[in-house]
C-alpha cells in the first residue's frame, strides 16, 4: 500500500501546498502545514476510505490541524487582519509600479479575502485546475466554486484597481 | 442580431470564458463580442487579469525537498493518533446526565469528568458552555475545579448558534465539544476526549474530523468573523 500512495501524494504536493497557503499566511506556514498533514495522513492511512478522493481527505485533515493549531489561539478573522503588508506597502500602495511591491499588494488583497474564496482562487488560477475537480477535492457544488470564484475575483480587481465598468447602467442587465 | 448576441452575458460566462471552461464553440461566440463591445472587455477583464496578478503574485517556487521527505519517510517513524473509539456505553456509564440530551462519541480516554482527579462533578459541559456563553472566539476561561475552556469558533447552524470549544482538564484530557444554543440555553451537541501529551499536542483528526463532519451534517456555515460572533452572542 505504500508507494502507490506516497506517488500519488507527491504528485498532489503543489495541490497541497496551494491550499495550504489558502490557510496560512506564508509560504513557510503553508509548508509545515503540508508537512504535518502528510505526516498524519500517512499516520492514519488505515483510516481512508479506498475509491474516495485522497486529496479531499487529506484537506480535511489540513484544515482540521491549521484550526487546531492557529485558529486556536486566536480569533477566526485575525489570519486575515495581518497588519504588516500594509505597513509595508503604505498609503500610495496604487501608485507605486514596482514590481515586488505590486506582488504584495496582490497577496494583501487576496489575504483579506474569506479562506474558501483564497482556496478556490490558489486552486484555480494559481494552480489551473478545473472547476469540476476544485469541486470533487473541496466537496462542494460546482455552483458554489464558481459563485465563490466570482465573487472573490470581483473583490480582488476592485482592490487592485482593476477597471469594472457599472454594469447597472446598460439597457440590457439584468 | 440573434438573441446570442444581445442576451446578457453572466460574470460566470465571462470568468468561464477566462479560464478555459467553456466548449469550443461558445468560447470562440463569447470571445468575439467582448472584442466588439468595450464593457463586456472590461468585465472580462477582471478575470483574466485577476489570474494573471495572482499567478505572479502565488507561483510556487519548486518543492521542498523535505515535504518529498515526509511523504517517503519510513512507515511508523510517525505515530498514529492516540485516538480509538471506545463503545458508547462506557461514555453513558462515564457521563449520564449530558447524554439525555445529545449524542456524544468518546475517544481515548474517555471523559473523566467524575474520575478521582475532578474533584466537582458537578460542573457539566453544558455548564460550561453555559459559562462560556459571553466569551469570543480565541479566549481562554479558567474553570474552577476542571481546567480551562476555549472556544474555538462559532457557526450558524440548522440548530441554531453553534461554537466548537476545547476543555483541556487537570488530568490532562482534551475535550472538544459541539454546543448549540436553543430557548432553554447552552446544550452540548458531540463531544469528544482525547489524551494530550506533554505540552501541545494538535487534536487528533479522527477527532476533529469528527467534529468537521457533525458541522456539516447540521449546515454550519463559516466561522463567524469576531462582529457576527460578538451580534450573535448578545
Amino acid at each position: 500500500m505504500t508507494d502507490p500512495v506516497r506517488q500519488q501524494i507527491v504528485d498532489m504536493l503543489p495541490r497541497l501546498r496551494a491550499f495550504a497557503r489558502s490557510l496560512a499566511p506564508s509560504w513557510d506556514q503553508a509548508d509545515d502545514l503540508v508537512q504535518q498533514t502528510v505526516e498524519k495522513g500517512l499516520g492514519n492511512l488505515s483510516r481512508f476510505t479506498p475509491g474516495t478522493r485522497l486529496d479531499s481527505w487529506l484537506f480535511r485533515i489540513m484544515r482540521n490541524t491549521w484550526i487546531d493549531t492557529h485558529r486556536a489561539t486566536r480569533p477566526v478573522v485575525a489570519i486575515d487582519d495581518t497588519d504588516a503588508p500594509y505597513a509595508l506597502i503604505g498609503e500610495d500602495g496604487r501608485q507605486v509600479t514596482e514590481a515586488r511591491l505590486e506582488l504584495a499588494r496582490v497577496r494583501t488583497a487576496m489575504d483579506r479575502l474569506p479562506q474558501d474564496q483564497r482556496a478556490v482562487l490558489l486552486l484555480v488560477c494559481v494552480e489551473g485546475l478545473r472547476y469540476r475537480e476544485v469541486a470533487e477535492m473541496l466537496d462542494v457544488p460546482l455552483g458554489t466554486v464558481m459563485s465563490r470564484l466570482a465573487r472573490a475575483r470581483t473583490a480582488l480587481a476592485s482592490n487592485l484597481g482593476i477597471a469594472a465598468p457599472d454594469t447597472r447602467r446598460k439597457g440590457d442587465a439584468r | 442580431m440573434t438573441s446570442r448576441e444581445t442576451e446578457h452575458v453572466s460574470d460566470e460566462m465571462l470568468m468561464a470564458l477566462a479560464d478555459g471552461e467553456l466548449d469550443d464553440m461558445q468560447a470562440s461566440a463569447l470571445r468575439a463580442r467582448v472584442e466588439r463591445d468595450a464593457d463586456l472587455a472590461a468585465r472580462y477583464a477582471i478575470f483574466s487579469e485577476t489570474t494573471a496578478a495572482l499567478r505572479a503574485a502565488f507561483a510556487q517556487d519548486e518543492i521542498p525537498e523535505r515535504l518529498i521527505e515526509a511523504v517517503n519517510a519510513p512507515h511508523g517513524q510517525h505515530s498514529p493518533d492516540e485516538t480509538n473509539v471506545v463503545p458508547l456505553r462506557r461514555r453513558i456509564l462515564a457521563w449520564p446526565v449530558a447524554l439525555a440530551a445529545a449524542l456524544s462519541i468518546g475517544i481515548g480516554l474517555g471523559w473523566s469528568l467524575k474520575g478521582g482527579n475532578t474533584p466537582d462533578a458537578a460542573t457539566s459541559l453544558n455548564d460550561v458552555a453555559q459559562l462560556l456563553s459571553d466569551t469570543p472566539t480565541g479566549a481562554t476561561l479558567d474553570i474552577e475545579n476542571m481546567g480551562s475552556a476555549r472556544v474555538l469558533g462559532s457557526f450558524e447552524t440548522d440548530r441554531g448558534l453553534c461554537r466548537v470549544i476545547v476543555v483541556e482538564t487537570a488530568d490532562t484530557v482534551s475535550n472538544r465539544l459541539v454546543a448549540c444554543r436553543d430557548t432553554a440555553g447552552w446544550t452540548v451537541a458531540l463531544s469528544i476526549s482525547a489524551p494530550t501529551g506533554d505540552g501541545y499536542t494538535p487534536a487528533s483528526a479522527a477527532g476533529t474530523e469528527m467534529i468537521d463532519h457533525y458541522l456539516d451534517s447540521i449546515g454550519a456555515g463559516p466561522a463567524l468573523d469576531p462582529q457576527t460572533e460578538a451580534d450573535h452572542l448578545q
